[in-house]
């Protein structure tokens, strides 16, 4: 171990190349780019995004806010003042606000008794004062379709205040850096919540109030619980470790590295996606963990047997740099592979979890030898040549495993079994109420406004491109939309569907002393022009939400009520490929929210398979390269599926859906399980060589790596579980997940592979004089310590 | 010496209170002058034009309409306005009399000649709504009237040797869009050829700039005027050409048989 006596002989001259360094970096995260939008999940040129793009620039920002107002009566005088002046106050104190859709804001269009067109208010020239009045209020305001279907339930206890919004300029942050969607959506949410409103009921949804009240929420928890499994971590470390130092290091390794990664990414100009920080942090700290536990663990024992300091950090190393090189490699491959999701924050946490771990591997290999080799050597009192009891636990742990066989391997085939059925069920989800939940103010207020009958749950829009200019007032292209149009409303879910055929018919209808007969698409082609020419001088240049200014672009928007992926995702095609047929020689695509979701939920699954595989492929292949056998490479596999069958079993039983957290979990936890059986098989490896005996190679593995895998098990699981507390749904399942996965990989490494071990003879034919079954317990202790004296020399290739 | 500064400090304050109040009513009395010379613009009893109107959309995409404007003024404004392009909706006529009376809706009357059918329009329309579809709302487009905006008086501004008054306006008759505007006026023809509009954030919301400046028959006119809506990131381009002021316009050009008759020459 020349580089472990290089350190120790420089340890200040390392411990101040580092600190430098650190500083270095550190200084880096003053430029640090935070995005804190949800909105920047696809890559650059995919193709939806694109197509969503090319809609948002023709019909301008798709985003809006729906208020929905729940009363017994919408129509008394207070309540109608107050819906005014909501309306007021967010057209005056909310930026980038367009318009504001409401009963007190939008024109009635309807034909007087003299037969002349009126666009008037609701309340203009009427008063408010009495029941008679109201009555009249009601009664108009239910003579203009387009004016109530959207804003007023026919018992009026529901009204709509919808808001839509101008181009959100491309770099702009408000104060606290929140982006323009972000920034609105605070504004709209503290002016709900004011008490004057409070007699309205409001429940607010749409992505700008959705995702401040989700980025505020997951910021604050995120922070919280970080400080907690931080805490937790520390105490439980503290309670194995019992050694101030052991703990400052582990920590102090966790906290530089976690520093240094956003210093890194800040150079790098990578962006930083706030909201999904937490997972690399959580890596980080679990990974130093793990590579500290399994350092001290080994460099304790050593100075409890021989007390020499420096001996001990040197002997420390020569048993785990190599488990330790091995298990980086193998975790940084299985987290690099998230670099395959074509999804952004799934390729951020892959990047930013890897460079962490490869940031703690370095400390841990440099930084942490020279600081544990500053100190005297264990005084003679200290220094004890016996195992502890923890130790002992282990070893007749290891006597009944192996003892037991038949029974332990039968019931674990069992359990996978069932977990294997119970992954069957596993459902892909990336709904609001299954991923985030109701506990979240702002999933509840959204949810509320879906179920209602004004609001709806998503929205998508089928974009037409027409082949000409003008095409879209021809009257056969626009039979040919309500034609489509009535199809999609065939389908169950649909809701409500909007093009501008309900303007042109509704303008018809009024034009002709509202006959219904006229309600209808004319014939004529300049009378369409006509009537489109009206709508949009009456409109202003709201018209362009539905045909463009070259009237090549027809936009038909579809409200959804409920969500199954299955059946939207057929409905999206079947609509995909009627509108083709309808409109041969056009361009047709589908954006919005919804497509968004099921574009992503195929990218996550398609991403799931791709990194578990890609993952499982690299692992299996290091475990085969490094162990020189294919047979250790395959036994190796075994603990490593069992995190994602357990986890993916679980799942299914509990029906917590796979969503983008729990999509990124499997991978992960792949990667954490895989260093467990590394530090297994290595130093099963070793003992045997010196034994030629499975049961002693192995009961020696248990008392050793074996403890060092119960702690880190224990102190992840903790670790994990904080995130059990969170409101937000997707988060306390990952927590639930990841606590399932890690004990299975550790009952794996425990109960399955010394058995696979033993019985597929992994490292070869025992030698024939020693042999478990005619030994006592106290032969195995005297072997052990026999074997303590000689100290075992792991070596791996 | 404590309180000799005391008095001191007290003075100056009171003196520099002195003088903003002082320089606020010197701004206000000048600006209400500005506004009375802008008021007294004669823009004539009759006129008759032709406007080519520019939309241009945030992609840069433009529309194109024209339009043939008559307008006489009196108690009640008339104004016919028929649409001369694109060709399918040429024909379009619009007819409408204001009555200048609190309370008294307008009276207007719409004619499509794809239907061949005219329509009563019965409306109370805002002000502060957009015209035609264009980045101006009714009130920009029409010059202000004496009793609703109060005009504070900023500088004077030389703009390549043009003399500008700045003034800031503020709609003091009920509701506006905007939270106050400023103007640059000609200091030579009392014309307004500059105007930003502020939201009622305070936020810069539109732009207009007024160019073209002609006197024509002893009328100072711009015959060009380019308004930006730098939210909405939309532009209009008005384009007067052919105008005519004072001239006879015989009553039966604002009848609903006018209307029907269709464009005018």
């Amino acid at each position: 171990m020349k580089y472990i006596n290089f350190i120790q002989k420089f340890r200040w001259l390392v411990i101040s190349f580092i600190l430098v360094l650190f500083v270095v970096i550190v200084s880096g995260m003053q430029h640090l780019k935070v995005n804190t939008s949800l909105d920047k999940w696809f890559k650059e040129g995919d193709p939806l995004k694109q197509a969503t793009e090319q809609f948002e620039d023709i019909f301008g920002n798709d985003q809006f806010v729906g208020i929905l107002v729940e009363t017994e009566d919408v129509f008394t005088a207070e309540n109608l003042k107050l819906i005014e002046e909501l309306g007021e106050e967010i057209k005056n104190g909310v930026p980038f606000v367009d318009e504001v859709y409401s009963i007190m804001e939008n024109e009635i269009t309807s034909l007087d008794a003299e037969g002349s067109i009126t666009i008037r208010s609701l309340t203009q020239g009427n008063s408010l004062n009495n029941k008679t009045d109201m009555n009249a209020l009601k009664e108009r305001a239910f003579i203009d379709d387009n004016f109530y279907d959207r804003l007023l339930t026919k018992d009026c206890k529901q009204s709509m205040v919808a808001i839509s919004f101008t181009p959100f300029p491309a770099n702009w942050t408000d104060d606290k850096q929140q982006t323009p969607s972000v920034a609105a959506g605070e504004l709209v949410s503290n002016i709900i919540k004011k008490n004057k409103y409070a007699s309205l009921n409001l429940n607010a949804t749409g992505l700008p109030v959705v995702n401040y009240q989700l980025l505020s929420v997951i910021g604050k928890e995120t922070k919280i619980m970080t400080m907690i499994s931080l805490l937790l971590s520390i105490l439980i470390t503290a309670f194995i470790l019992r050694s101030f130092r052991g703990v400052m290091m582990t920590f102090v390794t966790a906290i530089m590295a976690i520093l240094m990664m956003l210093g890194i990414l800040s150079f790098a100009q990578v962006q930083i996606e706030s909201t999904f920080l937490g997972m690399p942090i959580l890596v980080g700290i679990a990974i130093s963990i793990c590579y500290s536990i399994h350092v001290l663990t080994f460099f304790k024992r050593h100075m409890r047997f021989d007390g020499n300091r420096r001996e001990a950090v040197a002997k420390a190393f020569k048993d785990t740099y190599r488990s330790i090189i091995f298990t980086y490699l193998t975790t940084v491959a299985a987290l690099l592979t998230f670099l395959f999701v074509e999804i952004e924050f799934v390729r951020f946490v892959g990047l930013s979890s890897a460079l962490i771990v490869s940031l703690i591997f370095a400390l841990v290999m440099v930084f942490m030898p020279a600081v544990l080799s500053v100190g005297k050597n264990a005084s003679a009192k200290k220094v004890r040549q016996e195992e502890t009891k923890m130790s002992k636990r282990f070893e007749d742990l290891s006597n009944w495993v192996m003892g037991n066989g038949k029974l332990v391997l039968t019931t674990f085939s069992i359990v996978f079994v069932i977990m294997i059925y119970g992954m069957t069920k596993v459902e892909v989800s990336t709904d609001w109420e299954r991923t985030y939940g109701r506990k979240l103010e702002g999933i509840n207020m959204a949810l509320n406004v879906a179920e209602s009958d004004l609001g709806a749950l998503f929205s998508y829009e089928v974009l037409i491109e027409l082949p000409n200019m003008d095409d879209a007032k021809s009257p056969e292209n626009l039979k040919k939309l309500e034609a489509l149009g009535k199809e999609i409303l065939k389908f169950e879910d649909t809701k409500r569907i909007n093009s501008i055929v309900d303007y042109v018919k509704n303008f018809n209808k009024i034009l002709n002393n509202n006959d219904v007969a006229y309600d209808v698409i004319p014939d004529n082609r300049n009378e369409v022009a006509q009537l489109l020419y009206l709508y949009e001088t009456a409109g202003g240049t709201e018209a362009e939400d539905w045909v463009d200014y070259e009237y090549k672009y027809f936009r038909l928007n579809v409200e959804t009520d409920y969500y199954n992926t299955q059946v939207i995702k057929e409905n999206i095609a079947s609509i995909q490929e009627k509108a083709e047929a309808s409109f041969p020689g056009s361009k047709v695509s589908i954006v919005g929210s919804l497509p968004q979701a099921l574009k992503m939920q195929d990218y996550l699954v398609d991403g799931q398979i791709k990194t578990f595989a890609l993952s499982l492929i690299i692992i299996t292949m290091l475990l085969i390269i490094v162990f020189k056998s294919i047979k250790v490479g395959l036994i190796g596999l075994i603990p490593n599926i069992s995190p994602a069958v357990f986890v993916g079993g679980v799942m299914g039983y509990m029906g917590i859906p796979l969503d983008m957290v729990t999509i990124t979990l499997i991978p992960m936890l792949l990667g954490l399980a895989v260093d467990d059986t590394i530090h297994f098989i290595n130093h099963c490896k070793h003992a045997f060589e010196e034994t030629k005996n499975y049961n002693k190679a192995i009961s020696n593995t248990f008392k050793t790596v074996g403890l060092a895998l119960f702690f880190t098990t224990l102190i992840l699981s903790v670790n994990f579980s904080v995130n059990t507390t969170s409101s937000v749904k997707m988060l306390c399942n990952m927590g639930i997940m990841s606590v399932v996965g890690i004990i299975a990989a550790l009952l794996a490494d425990y109960f399955v592979l010394p058995i696979l071990l033993k019985n597929m003879k992994a490292f070869g034919e025992e030698s024939e004089e020693t042999d478990i079954n005619s030994e006592s317990a106290t032969g195995i202790k005297e072997h052990n310590k026999l074997v303590e004296e000689k100290e075992l020399e792991p070596e791996l290739v | 010496m404590k309180k000799y500064i005391l008095v001191l400090a007290v003075f100056v304050m009171v003196s520099m209170g002195f003088v903003t109040i002082n320089n606020e009513t010197e701004a206000e009395k000048k600006g209400k002058e500005i506004f009375e010379k802008v008021l007294a613009v004669n823009d004539g009893n009759t006129r008759k034009s032709s406007m080519t109107i520019i939309k241009i959309n945030r992609r840069g995409k433009k529309r194109v309409e024209k339009i043939v404007n008559l307008v006489k003024e009196g108690e009640v404004e008339k104004t016919l306005f028929f649409t001369t392009y694109p060709a399918d909706v040429r024909g379009v006529g619009f007819l409408s009399f204001d009555y200048h009376e609190d309370g008294k809706d307008d009276d207007r009357w719409l004619y499509l000649p794809a239907t061949k059918k005219t329509r009563r329009i019965s409306s109370a329309a805002s002000r502060n709504e957009y015209f035609l579809g264009t980045d101006f709302t009714y009130r920009d487009a029409e010059k202000p009237e004496a009793d609703e905006e109060k005009w504070i008086y900023v500088k004077d501004v030389n703009k390549e040797g043009v003399y500008y008054w700045e003034v800031e306006r503020y709609i003091t008759d009920g509701e506006s869009n905007y939270s106050k505007m400023v103007s640059l006026i000609d200091q030579s023809n009392h014309l307004i050829i500059e105007t930003q509009y502020f939201d009622k954030r305070g936020e810069l919301m539109k732009s207009a700039i007024a160019s073209g400046i002609k006197e024509i028959n002893g009328f100072w006119t711009a015959l060009e005027t380019h308004m930006i809506n730098h939210q909405k990131n939309h532009q209009t381009i008005l384009k007067t050409e052919n105008i005519e002021f004072d001239i006879e316009i015989d009553d039966h050009f604002f009848t609903v048989m006018a209307l029907e008759n269709g464009v005018i020459d």
